[in-house]
């Protein structure tokens, strides 16, 4: 098998040292491994879109078809990724290296244009029907916050979104007030709602860090201070959460997401083509179930946080 | 009396489809009043705790498992739940299983018991051993890989013909085998003539003119571009040969090779030397003299190679065609016409190739006139390019030799290379006519003419404010079948001014006339 993309920092690793790894968990598009450094690995099918610390093969197989379980054993050399049970090699030397750090060079679009593409994905959630995952819970914003009247959703009578809705009240504001002492412990309270590998909330507030990122940047504020924020949101997070979302919130607190996620952003708050953007939207909202739609819910909603707290424009806008 | 049942899958693993679909489907479930599907986090925790559906075993699993709590009726048993359940993920399982795609050859040979073939795209230098095995076990090799050493080609081919199978390649970039394009083929007309080819697009130049004609080819058997040498002996292609004069549905052979070692030359021309059925020999820019000696046809161009096939197998006349299809008077006036744009200090051509037998062609064809032809792949040492960036005079780049595709797709695939080059070669005062090719069919950028056009109306556009004419004539390598189509492909070139000639020779002859004209 031959990788066509590999993580700059993972193939890096890789040609320094000889290491051997644990398969973690096995889709039909991506298997997850775990090293003996407890680093964690993914590897994806090759129309999935590139992620840190990953490695995407040029073929469309089915990882599971192919045999692999959890707790294989898998050896990464310099050259190469072998599968020692199966017999199967994965070759990396021909490989893209693939740079999952956030892009700031970028011509920026102005906030007219940018406000009237969140209109355009405040469109697209409100009718991409995926209400099972974070976004019926957004109901519970409208009538607290200015910029939120957005989700014009019935209230949901899911017992699980009501138990989680005050929680998630406390971490919005905890979140929007910028609060140092108590953010970390908001976020734990919150984190690993939801079903699937990467839980709903999760998958929001990966949105809202990586949003953070960008728009600290667009709107020159100082980028130290929001990974110092970032930083404190993921740190209470260890077990609470799944083993691969946990991986992916840390990522993302430092500005590293998929190459489709990173698009959005930079289709967002960058001169684009229109239909670009939407054919963007529509390719992270296929993520999973709700995976893709928790994430653009967590991008809208962080965006227009910050947009809020930098101007009061929204007030208008809203 | 509704009660709360449970199962727990330790270290299990489901992504958030699965999950939403199973969840979906039980609560719907006749019995179920409520239900919890999901990983063993603190919150999904908390939540079957807050709705009645935990429990001790419950609250001591982990992120890492699964669980399934439900609240139902008496008379819904876990198991049918947990039943449904498998039966949900395995048909999910089946429903993806139209897509295997088997990872090993051993997985392949037994996913597909028949099949006698195999194509090998695999880094360079773990190409030998899949090809081994593949030998090995009785199949029939295309080797598409390069980087693979003479040795071990050697090797290779002495294992394949000890075994009456072929091993196309190294390097070794079309072949249609039964009517099937494998790697960079053009979809042709099956038909009675069989091709042996050392060179990729001159290979796919021959199969096309043929189509074009209105006749098609058995089999096309690819050799990769060093079996001609010494090393090599030629082994695949009398290989080939001998399978096409055993192949009832070939009626007539065709040769397409750049010139072989002599003794290599020697090798393959006895053995067409008796053959029964006639065979077109084009070893590009080679002596002719010997192939007729031995009784084969030789040819001036790679269209005459097509022509002289096509007309053997319909018992026409054989002779050389070095013409134009469109009638002497109509190619004066598109040279005269040509002529007339150009400022005085424009005098040479550029060509830009992507195919690099077509290039090697268009210099064969010009060479005649023009000694001077500046290239990265030259005919004569000295011509060779200092720095492939910049043109100097009459310039003919190949853009698919290694110093242009290092880290890059090939230009066949990814026009970018060659799109960049017209952006620069645009600002020179003295370039007169452009030369280029663009060839469709699978492989190919899925549509190579419409990625060019942009940048060459720019050109012509830059080249006319500062008071020149850029002449463009192109040729298209395809057919109408091709995903890209050939009709579709040419008619938009000639809208944006593109001269569009039936062949590469005739692409060629054209640029010689102008150039000639102007000189």
């Amino acid at each position: 098998m031959i990788a066509n993309s590999i993580c700059v920092n993972l193939y890096r690793k890789m040609q320094y040292t000889n290491f051997t790894g644990l398969v973690h968990s096995v889709f039909h598009n991506a298997f997850n491994v775990i090293t003996s450094d407890n680093e964690f690995i993914t590897f994806l099918n090759f129309n999935k879109p590139m992620a840190p610390y990953t490695i995407r093969v040029s073929d469309n197989i089915s990882f599971l078809n192919l045999g692999i379980e959890s707790s294989m054993t898998i050896n990464f050399y310099h050259n190469y990724i072998r599968l020692e049970r199966l017999g199967i090699d994965i070759f990396i030397d021909k490989a893209s290296k693939w740079d999952g750090n956030p892009i700031f060079a970028y011509p920026r679009d102005d906030v007219e244009s940018i406000f009237e593409k969140l209109e355009l994905m405040k469109g697209f959630l409100i009718h991409s029907e995926k209400t099972e995952g974070i976004l019926s819970l957004l109901t519970t914003l409208n009538d607290k916050y200015c910029g939120f009247q957005l989700i014009p959703i019935n209230q949901t009578s899911d017992k699980g979104i009501i138990f989680i809705k005050e929680r998630f009240s406390d971490f919005i504001e905890s979140y929007i007030g910028e609060c140092k002492a108590t953010i970390g412990d908001r976020v734990k309270d919150v984190v690993g709602f939801g079903p699937g590998l990467t839980p709903s909330m999760d998958d929001f507030i990966n949105g809202l860090m990586i949003s953070r990122i960008y728009l600290f940047d667009y709107l020159n504020k100082d980028i130290v201070d929001c990974l110092a924020f970032n930083q404190l949101m993921t740190e209470k997070i260890d077990g609470k959460t799944t083993r691969v979302s946990e991986e992916m919130l840390k990522t993302s607190s430092k500005g590293e997401v998929n190459q489709d996620i990173r698009d959005l952003m930079l289709s967002l708050l960058s001169y684009t083509n229109i239909d670009d953007y939407n054919l963007l939207l529509k390719r992270v909202a296929d993520f999973g179930e709700t995976s893709g739609t928790d994430i653009i819910s967590g991008i809208y909603i962080g965006t227009i946080i910050q947009f809020n707290q930098f101007s009061r424009r929204l007030v208008s806008y809203g | 009396m509704a009660n709360v049942k449970y199962n727990i899958k330790k270290n299990t693993y489901y992504d958030s489809v699965t999950l939403m679909i199973l969840s979906k489907d039980i609560k719907k479930k006749k019995g179920v009043q409520e239900a919890l599907i999901g990983m063993g986090t603190d919150l999904n925790k908390e939540i079957a705790q807050n709705l009645g559906l935990s429990n001790s075993e419950i609250t001591e699993i982990t992120p890492n498992d699964f669980f399934i709590s439900i609240l139902a009726d008496d008379e819904v048993e876990i198991e049918d739940i947990m039943n449904d359940v498998d039966n949900l993920l395995n048909q999910k399982k089946k429903d993806r299983d139209n897509d295997y795609m088997p990872p090993t050859l051993d997985s392949a040979i037994k996913h597909e018991p028949q099949s006698n073939m195999v194509l090998i795209s695999i880094p360079g230098k773990y190409a030998a051993d899949e090809v081994k095995k593949a030998l090995n076990k009785g199949l029939n090799v295309m080797l598409f890989s390069d980087n693979v050493s003479i040795e071990e080609e050697k090797e290779l081919k002495d294992l394949a013909v000890s075994q009456g199978l072929l091993m196309m390649g190294p390097d070794c970039g079309t072949a249609i085998i039964n009517n099937v394009p494998l790697a960079f083929a053009n979809v042709v007309k099956k038909g009675h003539i069989g091709v042996v080819g050392a060179s990729g697009t001159g290979t796919q130049e021959v199969t096309v003119l043929i189509d074009k004609l209105g006749e098609g080819v058995s089999q096309v058997i690819g050799t990769g571009g060093r079996d001609l040498k010494k090393e090599i002996g030629g082994s695949m292609m009398l290989l080939g040969i001998e399978a096409l004069m055993n192949d009832p549905e070939t009626s007539v052979i065709l040769l397409v090779s750049k010139p072989p070692a002599e003794e290599v030359a020697e090798k393959i021309l006895k053995a067409v030397k008796d053959s029964p059925k006639p065979v077109v020999v084009h070893f590009i820019g080679g002596d002719r003299s010997i192939i007729e000696k031995y009784g084969a046809y030789p040819s001036c161009s790679l269209e005459d190679a097509a022509r002289k096939a096509v007309a053997l197998l319909r018992n026409e006349e054989v002779e050389d065609f070095d013409r134009f299809d469109l009638s002497d008077e109509k190619i004066n006036r598109i040279v005269d016409e040509e002529v007339s744009k150009f400022a005085q200090e424009q005098k040479y051509f550029r060509g830009f190739y992507t195919g690099g037998t077509l290039a090697d062609e268009a210099m064969k064809l010009l060479s005649k006139d023009i000694k001077d032809i500046y290239s990265n792949i030259p005919l004569l040492p000295e011509y060779r390019m200092k720095d492939i960036r910049i043109s100097t005079g009459n310039t003919c780049i190949d853009f698919g030799d290694d110093e242009f595709t290092v880290g890059k797709p090939h230009p066949m695939i990814d026009p970018l290379s060659r799109i960049e080059r017209l952006y620069q070669e645009s600002n020179d005062d003295e370039m007169a006519v452009l030369l280029m090719d663009f060839v469709l069919g699978y492989g190919a950028h899925k549509d190579p003419v419409g990625e060019m056009i942009p940048s060459i109306i720019e050109a012509k556009e830059k080249m006319s404010s500062r008071g020149k004419y850029l002449s463009v004539i192109g040729y298209v390598c395809g057919t109408n079948s091709d995903p890209q189509s050939l009709e579709e492909s040419k008619k938009r070139l000639e809208e944006i001014g593109v001269i569009v000639m039936p062949s590469n020779a005739q692409a060629v002859r054209l640029t010689g006339l102008i150039l000639d004209k102007i000189k």
